[in-house]
């Protein structure tokens, strides 16, 4: 049920009561004192402004999972660019691969790959599946199973530029 | 050290990496941030962890800045609002007040020039008169080269 409605004197109830474990969630993903600051504020800020979704009872999570969003995003826009290339545009390597390597030997490197980014590899990339369909059936977002294909990718290309016979330019 | 089990869930020890500091590296920690992100599961194991150690407490409290955030972001919709509105309503009434002054120009046809319409009608019979005349110069010249009109 909703907590909709709140007060602002409710709502600054909630924030005296989670701010230290938002903060703590947030540096921990972060590790900058700072940003897990802003992102504390920007955590509590969406709260408020979406505080008629509030599940009541279940603030804890709620409250977490935004802050979890929030570090998720900032991370994102910290490391490389590409994190969210559509897959569609990330380099073929595995097509290149396949060409040279065949089916087996891109499977085994699937197969081999650590998560999160085995399941969505072999969905996509063996079993041909839609990344909303591995989604679907990984109960994953789907913007999520696009940024962990491309990243999925450019491991299994690491992995076959490292492996014998890949990437060498005949003479 | 595993971070996820092969059902795609986190595992304990990279929970307990995560709070002890064990300092998983950016790539990771932005993967547990997304499993998290979406996975009820193990944001309970992760909150429950929590709630049994010390949290970290922020040094400046967000509480007070943040209303003025929650203050200047409400002040900017509802300007962003009014001004939208008070134009439109500008545009409303130059339309209203204004539109009798507005003139449309299109062009005008020949048959609202009178002159021009006149001196249409009138190049046939125009042309005749001047066709005619000619004729009958050249007949009067021939006519004086006939013989009888010599004598």
């Amino acid at each position: 049920m909703a907590a909709g409605g709140m007060t602002k004197e409710q709502f600054s109830h909630l924030v005296s009561q989670y701010e230290r474990l938002v903060y703590t969630i947030c540096f921990q993903l972060v590790r900058d004192a700072s940003t897990a600051e802003d992102l504390t504020q920007d955590t509590f800020l969406s709260a408020y402004l979406h505080r008629d979704a509030i599940p009541q009872g279940y603030e804890r999570q709620w409250l977490g999972r935004i802050a979890a969003n929030k570090a998720k995003d900032h991370l994102q826009s910290v490391l490389s660019g590409d994190e969210s290339m559509p897959p569609g545009l990330a380099p073929p390597a595995e097509e290149i691969a396949l060409q040279k390597t065949g089916a087996a030997a891109i499977a085994a490197e699937i197969e081999a790959l650590r998560e999160p980014y085995r399941l969505v590899c072999r969905l996509c990339l063996l079993e041909e599946k839609s990344p909303e369909e591995t989604a679907l059936a990984l109960g994953r977002p789907v913007k999520t199973v696009h940024t962990q294909l491309s990243r999925g990718k450019r491991l299994l290309r690491e992995r076959l530029e490292r492996s014998e016979g890949y990437g060498t330019v005949p003479h | 050290m595993e971070r996820f089990h092969t059902d795609g869930h986190l595992t304990d020890e990279a929970l307990a990496a995560l709070i002890r500091d064990g300092r998983p590296d950016e790539l990771s920690r932005l993967e547990i941030a997304e499993h998290l992100s979406f996975c009820d599961v193990c944001l309970q194991r992760y909150t429950d962890l929590l709630s049994g150690t010390t949290l970290l407490e922020p040094e400046r409290s967000c509480s007070e800045t943040l209303w003025v955030r929650v203050r200047m972001r409400t002040l900017r919709l509802v300007t962003s609002r009014y001004a939208t509105a008070a134009a439109a309503v500008a545009l409303a009434l130059t339309m209203l007040w204004g539109g009798e002054k507005i003139q449309f120009s299109r062009p005008v046809l020949p048959e609202f020039r009178p002159a021009a319409v006149e001196r249409l009608h009138s190049w046939p019979e125009r042309w005749n008169d001047a066709l005619s005349g000619t004729l009958s110069g050249v007949t009067d010249f021939f006519d004086g080269l006939r013989p009888g009109k010599h004598s």
